[in-house]
């Protein structure tokens, strides 16, 4: 029945004079599971559904979706893509133009161990419940909670050029917290330690990996100890940003500035613009010598892991910054003919409502050679951060401000006293360029963000990023 | 969009499938024309249809819950069924109070449907404009049908038709941007040309922007910036959840001073510049609530679980159920002032002018501390003038001190938000605005 739909809306849209058509049907399903303080607040599971149809007509673009899946009412969607594309030619300067591409008939599914979605309820709650009672049996807390979240999104993607493609996508991921209050001093702790838990491209499995309850005791234990903390001091000095902590700092520093429509300017109105200027692309040094970042939408488990992106451009790897130089953008069929290049299929939309915007990938920093402890015996005296908070950035990208849920201070290439929140802000690439030491293999792991926001109306995009810890030299830390 | 007797068919269908249970269900649906332009062209063009239902079945006291967008007879049919599964389980959330009681509030707005060409005439009015003055013209217009209605077990039957039309425009060049903005439920009332005109001017009062050094200073914050500070005390401050869990800083300061005397917020769906529903996701009639007068904390807002937990009245603020995260205001008003705006600027000596400000964060919520950037339009004011356009600034505030600080607030106010949470917001002088670092441009 999908597929009938899908053809039926590729032969009408033939007879509607598009010189290009693409029609994406999405099924979406989602479940998550909440506990508070040993009461489960939220089970719920959601299904969207939908075709969203994407046409150039007169030389300019066009788009319609709608959750009403008969034939009358997609014919009905189309036409008005056809119509809102006539539209958009009025203001044209130019045609739009797409790099070629190889028609492809495929079909692509997360490799997954145990469909999330066949595990029982009970088993799932079980797991959070005994989280629960670990955190309760340390003294102190006032909230402890803990979630997973299950996705699984079908769906078909063809077009007039004659591309059909089937592809399956699992993400499943979750989080425990702990908070404890004293005075007004609140500490808050979480594991795995990403803002709003850690997600990859697996099945049940994941939940096993992660080895929630063995860090229940730890979480609890450091989230009281936090409300006794100092804050983080002011100064200058040298930083350790663990694993998570560098993967929120490429995707804010790295993962949107890279994306050529921003420095296009087709992101202006909401998102901004990009300070990686076309004139820099392989002059700009951006990082330190050791610093090399890949978008790779190909390895095993990350959230931007798929078969082809919403384009029908098959996954790949390329750099982005190679040895400290800015090499490279995430590129589409229309952007990529800017830079007389093919699109790296970076196009993704998050829903068969929206259209496909240049989405991060999984954008990596390349391991290093570096061993942890190594890293803290080297360093006299510093501040490690552990454990990403919330970012902030300008519009192009350049004065980026973090904090972490934690942080240790480092006296004599040893971690010391626990600080509260240490933040810090500098200038993107001035950051980048202090980077003198990042950790080997054994350090790196694949974080999901499954919040990457973009696009008007914003559309929430799953996005991964590989990283290990790094050290970055004289950083101005601190309010 | 669907209309009413729409609405009244899926409801008689779902209650085939939830005999003999309790049930709350609701069903959005929405029609959006969105077109976004950048560089002067539409690059971006959609019209979307999206209807959105949920269902709350209480089964023995135990909540189940779903959603979906399938909203044909076997969708219906599957989404109940996921949600009676749910809530069999021994550890579904329990249901600590009744659902609400019966209700029939309606809200009907006399339909705006906006074409794709009616959209694109607006763009290219907005276009002309930029180009006149040598600019390029980003940004987008959304316009909404939308119809909300909530139905429950107990005779809930609510149902609200509105429209709106969302748009910013940013005009720019190489070295320069200005904003503009307006949230109105007729598009037929928004001057395109007067818009972009305002943008216009503030990008070509930004050209070659200097760089001044972080600090505290006395700012003129246009209706956007104050938006955006005060939509963040909305979260961290303004909702019984953290009230209840006595971490936010107004659970302890009930009765006392919070603010500058000059401050007063509240929540209230009947202002005009708001989009305002006038129930909440349960049902419930949306009252009134002061969250601050005159620089006193006053209450929060509640839903019917947190009203039953502080044994206080249900204002009708909840979200859509269950909601672990509480309920929350989504019609704000800051009062307003005596102050022309002009007047306001002249009084200042030696500050900064923002126009609006970006991706702001939470950095501390015990002490209310967020930071952001500006954007878009910064400028030093010198001797009452605005004298020269300046770099973009990190602002790193407790938003309690920043509101003690507050000297002048205008008389006029605007409405800017998304979608249906906004504040209605006047401009504001405020003392002692800390800026903690810069950036290049």
């Amino acid at each position: 029945m999908a597929k009938e739909l899908v053809n039926l809306v590729l032969d009408y849209l033939k007879t509607l004079n598009v010189s290009y058509g693409d029609v994406r049907l999405v099924r979406i399903q989602e479940e998550v599971i909440r506990q508070e303080n040993g009461k489960v607040n939220l089970i719920r599971q959601e299904e969207d559904l939908g075709i969203g149809i994407r046409v150039i007509k007169d030389g300019a673009w066009g788009f319609a979706a709608t959750a009403l899946l008969t034939k009358e009412e997609v014919m009905k969607t189309a036409k008005l893509a056809c119509q809102i594309a006539e539209s958009s030619a009025k203001l044209k300067k130019e045609d739009v133009r797409l790099s070629e591409i190889t028609p492809v008939k495929d079909t692509y599914q997360t490799p997954i161990e145990i469909d999330p979605f066949s595990v029982s309820l009970e088993e799932k709650i079980n797991l959070l419940m005994e989280c629960d009672e670990i955190m309760k049996k340390v003294k102190g807390l006032r909230k402890r909670e803990g979630e997973l979240y299950f996705y699984k999104k079908y769906q078909i993607f063809a077009s007039t050029e004659d591309s059909f493609i089937e592809q399956t996508i699992y993400h499943t991921g979750g989080y425990i917290l702990a908070e404890a209050v004293k005075g007004t001093v609140t500490g808050s702790r979480s594991y795995p330690g990403m803002i709003g838990g850690h997600y990859k491209a697996k099945g049940y499995e994941f939940i096993k990996e992660l080895k929630l309850k063995e860090n229940c005791e730890r979480v609890a234990e450091e989230a009281v100890a936090l409300t006794k903390a100092r804050e983080c001091p002011n100064m200058e000095t040298d930083i350790i940003l663990d694993g998570t902590m560098v993967a929120i700092q490429v995707h804010e520093t790295v993962g949107h500035p890279t994306e050529l429509d921003r420095v296009l300017g087709t992101e202006v109105s909401l998102a901004g613009t990009s300070h990686l200027t076309i004139d820099k692309l392989n002059k700009f040094q951006f990082a330190s010598e050791i610093v090399s970042i890949t978008a790779d939408a190909t390895i095993p488990g990350g959230l931007g892991t798929f078969g082809y992106d919403d384009e029908g451009v098959k996954a790949q790897k390329v750099f982005l910054i190679k040895d400290g130089i800015f090499c490279g953008y995430l590129t589409s069929r229309e952007t990529a003919v800017v830079l007389n290049q093919t699109s790296n299929g970076t196009m993704r939309a998050d829903s068969w409502k929206s259209i496909p915007l240049i989405r991060m990938t999984n954008i990596n920093l390349l391991p290093g050679t570096w061993e942890l402890e190594d890293l803290f015996a080297d360093t006299k005296e510093g501040v490690y951060f552990e454990s990403a908070g919330s970012p902030s950035i300008d519009d192009k990208r350049l004065n980026y401000h973090i904090s972490s849920e934690i942080g240790w201070i480092i006296k004599n290439g040893k971690k010391t006293e626990m600080i509260r929140r240490p933040s810090f802000s500098a200038i993107s690439y001035e950051l980048w360029r202090k980077c003198d030491a990042i950790c080997n293999e054994k350090y790196w792991e694949v974080w999901g963000v499954p919040n990457c926001g973009k696009g008007d109306p914003t559309q929430v995009m799953h996005v991964g990023h590989g990283a290990s810890p790094a050290r970055f030299r004289k950083v101005k830390i601190g309010g | 969009m669907l209309k009413k007797e729409q609405v009244n068919e899926i409801i008689k269908i779902a209650k085939k499938y939830l005999k003999g249970l309790e049930w709350e269900i609701g069903i959005d649906s929405t029609n959006t024309g969105t077109t976004r332009f950048a560089n002067s062209i539409i690059h971006q063009n959609m019209g979307v249809h999206r209807p959105f239902m949920w269902v709350r079945i209480i089964n023995k006291k135990r909540i189940g819950s779903s959603t979906t967008t399938d909203l044909s007879e076997e969708g219906i049919k599957n989404l109940i069924e996921r949600a009676i599964n749910l809530s069999k389980s021994k550890y579904a959330p329990k249901l600590e109070t009744s659902l609400p009681k019966k209700t029939k509030i309606e809200k009907v707005s006399k339909k705006i449907v906006i074409s794709p060409k009616e959209r694109e005439e607006a763009v290219a009015k907005i276009v002309q404009v930029c180009k006149k003055n040598n600019l390029n013209a980003f940004g987008v217009i959304h316009t909404i049908n939308s119809s909300l209605a909530i139905f429950n077990s107990n005779g809930v039957n609510n149902y609200a038709l509105l429209n709106w039309t969302y748009t910013t425009i940013t005009a720019m060049n190489e070295s320069a941007s200005g904003f503009s903005f307006a949230i109105e439920k007729d598009f037929h009332k928004i001057d395109f040309k007067e818009l972009a005109n305002i943008a216009c001017e503030k990008a070509l009062m930004a050209k070659n922007p200097k760089d001044i050094e972080p600090g505290k200073y006395t700012v003129f914050l246009e209706e956007p910036a104050v938006a955006e500070i005060i939509s963040f005390l909305a979260w961290l401050e303004f909702g019984a959840k953290r009230f209840y869990e006595k971490t936010s800083l107004i659970s302890k300061k009930i009765g006392k001073k919070i603010t500058g005397k000059n401050v007063t917020i509240y929540d209230d769906w009947t202002n005009k510049l708001t989009l305002g529903i006038p129930f909440d996701f349960e049902g419930v009639k949306r009252n009134k609530v002061i969250l601050i007068k005159n620089g006193i904390a006053k209450g929060v807002v509640t839903d019917s679980y947190f009203a039953k937990k502080l044994k206080m009245k249900n204002t009708g603020h909840s979200l859509m159920q269950p909601a672990p995260w509480g309920p929350f205001p989504l019609n704000l008003v800051f009062e307003k002032g005596d102050k022309k705006k002009e007047e306001m600027l002249k009084s200042i000596d030696k500050g900064i002018y923002v126009t609006r400000f970006w991706y702001t964060r939470v950095v501390d919520p015990d002490r209310t501390l967020i930071t952001g950037m500006t954007r878009d339009g910064t400028y030093f004011i010198e001797n009452g003038k605005i004298a020269y356009p300046i770099k973009n600034m990190r602002f790193l505030i407790n938003i309690y001190e920043t509101l003690e600080n507050v000297k002048m607030i205008s008389k006029e106010q605007k409405y800017y938000g998304e979608e249906l949470f906004g504040v209605v917001a006047p401009a504001l002088v405020i003392e002692n605005f800390n800026f903690q670092s810069k950036t290049e441009y």
